[in-house]
């Protein structure tokens, strides 16, 4: 009965029952963008959750079949808008594959630079917005956004942009790293364990953070892999699954790196698991600046790109879980139909079992250490 | 109480040091510089020396555009070349991607390092091409060169075909004829390309 109520039943179930049903509504500032909830209380406890999405759809994927590839990139910066780098491989990597199309040594290397500073900065907003959920106000999202704004300022010096930045295209980069830039990313890779520190010291043994965060919204992992939730979310509840190492795309094979992995699927693992990655993707990015070649940084392509008729899919590990892009070709410049798996949508359908039996004020939390951004979930 | 007692050490000792040595800027009075080949409102360039704009009215950064916020209106002159009449980019529109000085083939756009381009109306946020235009002094040329550094180049054009305009007057040097012809032949194939984007019409 509360399902019915949940799914927009009568009135009188719900003042039989003592039953409330809310809208946690699109417009609400823990909602991590424009995410509407539908809320079943019995007092304050949730009895039953719906979610509502599609206030951010644009229609990317239909938008794009009457762009030029070259075109749709712009498009994958705007999915998931705080991970541009990370949304801009699998594309590129899904036209590569379909064309045939080998990137060149350089332009590897600073692929997954680019994409592990990306991942360090988009764990940066993670962390910041779930502390800022939980009650902590701004201060553990300013300290991160102080490093994060190191890392916009070095993909300002290497593509002209801070958040949209169309810069991983099919073949390559699309502007070299300059020399200052090297050197700002070998400056961030010195300091930001100390800064790792200082922000594990502010909240991982804060009492009253673990209080809020501990055992809430524990995800089994059997529900995990029965919802293909992925990411750090899956990692938490003790599955070791990672595409970086479970099935190694552009040259991360190359490199050492630990995938962590926690077994309270609860939101402090959560926390404590993307805390732990940004610690590897420094690892990962001080080999990766060590070993960097010099070279091409771009395949040679024809002007106007036209794949031959064929399909292709690619997955990447980006912050927030497996990221894929399914392109079909069929001869002309624009793609005949362009899919995205996004791995926040897909997680996010695991949301509602997990916020049975929590109270209000723990559904901001469970949602916020999932870390979702409405622009791919909507697409 | 310790570990929230060590959050709150943290915090005071920054309460300190931000006094004299603090991580924000005061903007507006303070300003952070800004990188070479940032991507500001895209302008086009004039030529210092003749005061012509590059522009040759092919429209291929029309057809370049993703959201289509280049609308340009050109027609052919007597002798069979396009002339530009009207170029107008949208401020409000333009996501400041690029791709527009990226397809240009005769370093007519650069991108400034303009962004505060808030206006009272809707109709300022319209540039026209008198607006628009920028000097090709050796810093544009440097930002809107970084931009295109991993760009191909289109095929038959060189990169250094400037237009007729500049020949007239006599202080350029002689543009080979097979190049224009090859350049508006190309801008032709461009045109080709779905209309999605740009709008260009003659």
């Amino acid at each position: 009965m509360a399902l019915d109520v949940a799914l927009g039943g009568t009135e009188e179930i719900a003042r039989e029952d003592n039953l409330i049903t809310i809208n946690m509504g699109p417009q609400h500032p823990s909602t991590h963008g424009v995410f509407r909830l539908i809320l079943t209380l019995d007092g304050e406890t949730v009895v039953a959750a719906r979610p509502v999405m599609g206030y951010l759809h644009r229609s990317v994927e239909k938008l794009s079949e009457s762009r030029t590839y070259l075109q749709d990139v712009v498009f994958t910066d705007r999915l998931d808008y705080l991970a541009a780098m990370t949304t801009n491989l699998p594309y590129a990597m899904a036209l590569e594959k379909l064309a045939g199309i080998e990137v060149p040594e350089r332009a590897q290397y600073v692929r997954v630079i680019m994409c592990e500073l990306q991942r360090i900065a988009s764990h940066m907003v993670a962390i910041g917005t779930f502390a800022a959920d939980v009650g902590t106000f701004f201060t553990p999202l300013l300290y991160t956004f102080r490093e994060r704004e190191r890392i916009l300022d070095i993909f300002e010096m290497c593509c002209g942009a801070r958040l949209t930045l169309t810069y991983i295209r099919y073949g390559g980069v699309s502007r070299d790293v300059p020399e200052d830039g090297v050197e700002a990313i070998q400056r961030f890779v010195e300091i930001m364990p100390d800064k790792i520190d200082e922000y594990e010291r502010l909240l991982t043994n804060n009492e009253i953070f673990i209080a809020r965060t501990r055992n809430v919204g524990i995800l089994p992992p059997e529900l995990a892999i029965a919802y293909s939730v992925t990411g750090p979310v899956l990692r938490a509840s003790g599955i070791p699954y990672d595409i970086r190492r479970a099935e190694p795309y552009s040259i991360y094979d190359r490199f050492e790196f630990d995938i962590p992995v926690r077994y309270n699927g609860d939101a402090y693992d959560r926390y404590l698991i993307r805390v732990a990655e940004m610690r590897q993707s420094v690892r990962i990015i001080e080999q990766a600046l060590r070993d960097l070649p010099s070279g091409e940084i771009k395949a040679k392509l024809p002007r106007l790109f036209r794949p031959a008729r064929g399909s292709a899919y690619a997955r990447t590990e980006s912050p927030k879980g497996e990221l894929g892009f399914y392109v079909q070709a069929d001869g002309k410049v624009e793609p005949y139909r362009l899919h995205i798996r996004p791995p926040s949508f897909i997680n996010l359908t695991a949301l509602a079992p997990l916020l049975i039996g929590h109270k209000v004020a723990d559904v901001v939390v469970i949602l916020g250490s999932i870390d979702i951004v409405m622009g791919e979930v909507d697409r | 109480m310790s570990g929230i007692a060590g959050g709150m050490w943290t915090t005071l000792k920054h309460f300190f040091t931000s006094l004299t040595n603090p991580v924000t800027v005061q903007y507006p009075e303070q300003r952070l510089p800004l990188s070479v080949g940032f991507r500001g409102l895209p302008r086009l360039v004039y030529d210092l020396k003749t005061g012509d704009a590059r522009c040759v009215a092919c429209a291929i950064c029309a057809s370049a555009c993703p959201v289509g916020v280049i609308h340009m209106d050109t027609h052919r002159g007597e002798d069979g070349r396009k002339l530009l009449d009207r170029f107008d980019i949208e401020a409000g529109g333009c996501i400041y991607c690029g791709l527009c000085v990226e397809a240009c083939p005769f370093d007519a756009l650069t991108m400034t390092s303009g962004f505060e381009l808030a206006s009272y109306n809707r109709a300022d946020l319209l540039w026209p091409k008198e607006r628009l235009l920028v000097p090709g002094t050796a810093e544009n040329d440097q930002n809107m060169h970084w931009i295109m550094s991993g760009v191909e180049k289109m095929g038959k054009t060189p990169p250094s075909a400037w237009p007729r305009a500049a020949q007239d007057i006599g202080v350029m040097d002689e543009v080979p004829e097979e190049a224009i012809e090859a350049a508006i032949e190309d801008a032709e194939e461009a045109e080709k390309v779905p209309a999605g984007a740009g709008t260009a019409s003659e």
